[in-house]
């Protein structure tokens, strides 16, 4: 072949795309983020003392109660600012009152002061001797006195995970939905996508509700199925101990050593309940199935759309009458070229179910009150601020966290779609 | 080249048809050389209300090896249907094969491409017969590489896998003009020109030795000079591999420089057929020497260009055609069939009943009728 006059050489654009910075800087963010909420979920939610919180009370066990970190306060210590905040007179001597007994003491004995002196003190060499005693807490505590950075990480956890999982669920589901409607045209697909447009139709907030409803019906039903289950059996088998009883001693064991043979069954049964923690996973979990639930419909769509659209190219006609089996066509050929909506719809989703999931949880109706979220915290923060003490930073840090997570997706997300798609490399396009 | 086997109902075209026309080596030859033969294809589309249109109406052509007939003809006549159908690539629910037959022949076996089984037609798509497209920049798939691509269609018709199919695909780019055919087999398909892409959809094509290629306006998308070098491709791969080329155009110019038999068609059926030489020095059919006219030529004074209609438009122009007896006129539809509100249902009956193929010289048939449909159809048109 005469190639005489062809540029046979080929011009290769650098195939990598241009990353910005504030994608690098975004991506850095949610993964130092990320390891910190989801890597101290073991502790925040385990229980035990609060290194930085000083024992105010004479009771030594006041941090050591069985509940979880995240849910921890002494009710005393409400409403502290950040360490690194300047207080104001009455917070002062409000903290100079959180020292514990023997320092304060300490301190009156080394400025011959009374202790009330002692402890109204805001300035001055004495007012510096308590400073170094006050519980430093890094964000601040809350109405109840619980440390909002623990409950920042726990909820982020909660915010984050429920927004992967949400995002997972929608790409699923929405892609499955709208390869099979966009392939299999027709009727089908006509009937499918009214489907979606009835879906889309209702508004989100009822959806959620209702599916809490639902969710919360079911589980009452399966809690008394296994509390009657739990009693059943816990009868069959102290019945079973007193006949024990009654034919090695000769007569019905009294009162005395029934109540002794009920208390075995009972500790070997369980009463059957779901326990708090089992059913805030549920909550939760339902939560995520209703926000991931609504927000495939959009991924449905644009699928649809795609592969209408991918179906009509000639490249798809090309590779039939390359000989290509049906099925190769659309697995080898239609879904790669999919990849690249389906990460840019992913990348929208997450942050969307976030913002939903706070959206959520801040008008009450998302994760509850013990648990914490950025949208339930904020909800909170949000009552603290009024013009006669405000609480700030009750209401800022949620909302920082949630609007810098979400910044950071979208920054992420944007590089992402620049990396997926092959014809964005070449300068020409 | 050799006639069309069409069951002729006037005696004179049966008589012709056992003649070999254009072909100098006799008719044994010819016929073993045969490789891909079209019998009377007729394809429909829905048309207006409930009447069905037939883009293709009872179409015959051969293709033989080492050879190229070309089919050429104005947007919409059927070219690109005809070639589709050849692979049976049309979507069937719109499309429905009405009749006729595409025989494929190799070695002793004989498949009628309308009726194989899918994998039987997998095996012909791309292995036996292989087609390339009008347009390069959407013809391959933008997420794979150039040698996925090649290698796919190795791995689905030759077996082979692995280095050595990547070796077949390094060749087979370089046999097509590619340079630094390795580095080629790693990029995408945007980071080649677009006549590049034409070469490689023609190695994509290649890899698996077809005996046929169906070339659908090869180079409609490519600019005057890389149209050149396709076609001089594709004319030097049919030498050297012997294989059998349907070159689809509405452009003469191409036509005129790489075909060797050339049918013009309009309306879903061949009007004229007979080799380049003949076709360009004595074209008989009105409407072959409209779209020849059409041609814009460079020493010519005309301010404006002509149109085919100008021709066609005098109904005088399809009496008297050298070589069709008085009682026959060049086929004509009755209506125009591109027309708005057409009753296609009349023309189509028409031509079913009256429309005969004549041969007026050697290797040159024309579509003809009798007289009389001549005067109801001048009539209607006029």
């Amino acid at each position: 072949m005469d190639s005489a006059g062809q540029p046979g050489s080929i011009e290769r654009p650098a195939r990598r795309a241009r990353i910005g910075p504030t994608s690098i800087v975004g991506l850095v963010f949610l993964l130092a983020l990320g390891a910190l909420c989801f890597g101290s979920l073991f502790w925040t939610l385990g229980s035990g003392a609060i290194p930085w919180a000083v024992q105010s009370s004479g009771d030594p066990d006041a941090h050591r109660s069985t509940t979880p970190r995240y849910n921890a306060g002494d009710p005393k210590q409400a409403r502290l600012p950040p360490f690194w905040v300047r207080p104001g007179q009455r917070t002062i001597r409000r903290l100079n009152g959180l020292v514990p007994e023997p320092q304060i003491r300490a301190i009156t004995e080394r400025f011959e002061q009374k202790e009330g002196e002692v402890l109204r003190s805001t300035s001055g060499p004495v007012a510096e001797a308590v400073r170094r005693h006050w519980p430093r807490y890094p964000l601040g505590t809350d109405v109840l006195g619980r440390d909002v950075l623990i409950r920042s990480l726990t909820g982020g956890a909660i915010s984050l995970g429920i927004g992967l999982a949400a995002a997972l669920i929608s790409v699923c589901l929405g892609t499955l939905y709208g390869a099979i409607a966009g392939s299999v045209g027709g009727r089908i697909d006509a009937i499918m996508m009214r489907i979606v447009d009835v879906l889309y139709g209702l508004p989100y907030i009822l959806l959620v509700v209702l599916l809490a409803v639902a969710a919360d019906g079911l589980v009452d039903r399966l809690e008394t199925a296994r509390v009657s289950r739990a009693m059943a059996q816990r009868d069959a088998y102290a019945a079973r101990l007193a006949q024990t009883w009654a034919r090695e001693n000769g007569s019905s064991p009294p009162p005395e050593v029934q109540q002794r043979l009920d208390a075995e069954a009972i500790g070997r049964f369980g009463s059957g309940e779901l326990s708090a923690s089992n059913r805030m996973a549920i909550d939760v979990i339902v939560l995520l199935v209703a926000i991931g639930g609504v927000s495939w419909l959009t991924m449905a769509r644009v699928i649809r759309g795609q592969v209408l659209s991918l179906k009509a190219r000639p490249f798809m006609e090309a590779a039939r009458a390359v000989g290509v089996p049906a099925r190769r066509q659309f697995v080898g050929h239609l879904l790669p070229n999919l990849v690249g909506p389906i990460v840019v719809y992913a990348t929208l989703t997450v942050p969307q179910a976030i913002l939903q999931e706070s959206f959520l949880s801040f008008l009450g109706i998302g994760v509850k009150p013990p648990l914490p979220s950025w949208g339930n915290m904020a909800a909170q923060g949000l009552d603290e601020l009024n013009p006669y003490e405000s609480n700030w930073w009750l209401l800022l840090v949620p909302c920082v966290l949630l609007g810098s997570t979400l910044l950071a997706l979208n920054f992420v997300g944007e590089a992402l779609r620049e990396a997926m798609d092959p014809k964005r490399t070449g300068p020409d396009r | 080249m050799k006639p069309k086997s069409d069951p002729c109902r006037s005696a004179r075209s049966e008589a012709a048809s056992e003649n070999t026309p254009g072909s100098e080596d006799g008719r044994s030859r010819t016929t073993r050389h045969r490789i891909l033969q079209i019998d009377h294809l007729t394809v429909s589309f829905p048309g207006p209300g409930l009447r069905r249109v037939r883009a293709v109406n009872g179409l015959s052509l051969g293709i033989d090896h080492g050879r190229t007939h070309a089919l050429v003809g104005e947007s919409g006549c059927g070219k690109s249907v005809t070639a589709m159908s050849v692979l049976r690539l049309l979507p069937v629910p719109p499309a429905r094969y009405e009749g006729g037959r595409i025989l494929y022949r190799e070695g002793g076996r004989e498949l009628d491409l309308l009726r194989v089984g899918a994998p039987d037609l997998r095996a012909v798509r791309g292995g036996r017969i292989a087609m390339i497209f009008q347009e390069p920049t959407t013809c391959l798939n933008p997420v794979y590489t150039i040698g996925q691509q090649i290698v796919e269609s190795i791995r689905l018709h030759r077996g082979l896998r692995g280095s050595s199919a990547r070796r077949l695909a390094e060749q087979t780019l370089e046999e097509v003009g590619i340079r630094d055919p390795a580095r080629g087999l790693d990029a995408y398909p945007h980071e080649f020109s677009g006549g590049m892409r034409q070469r490689v959809m023609i190695a994509m094509a290649l890899v698996c030795e077809p005996s046929v290629l169906l070339a659908d306006e090869p180079t409609t998308a490519l600019d005057v000079t890389i149209q050149a070098q396709i076609l001089d491709l594709i004319a030097s791969l049919k030498a050297s591999r012997g294989i059998g080329v349907l070159l689809i155009s509405h452009d003469l110019g191409v036509v005129a420089g790489s075909a060797d038999v050339v049918s013009v068609m309009y309306a879903g059926r061949i009007v004229e057929r007979a080799s380049v030489q003949d076709l360009f020095s004595n074209p008989l059919h009105p409407y072959t020497r409209g779209l020849l006219a059409c041609v814009p030529r460079l020493d010519s004074t005309q301010d404006r260009l002509r149109t085919v209609r100008q021709i066609t438009n005098d109904p005088l122009q399809f009496q008297n055609i050298p070589g069709l007896g008085s009682d026959l006129r060049a086929w004509w539809p009755e209506q125009n069939p591109t027309g708005d509100g057409n009753e296609g249902g009349t023309w189509v009956a028409q031509q079913e009943s009256d429309v005969i193929d004549v041969r007026v010289g050697p290797g040159h048939w024309i579509a003809a009728m009798p007289v009389g449909s001549v005067a109801a159809s001048t009539g209607s048109t006029a």
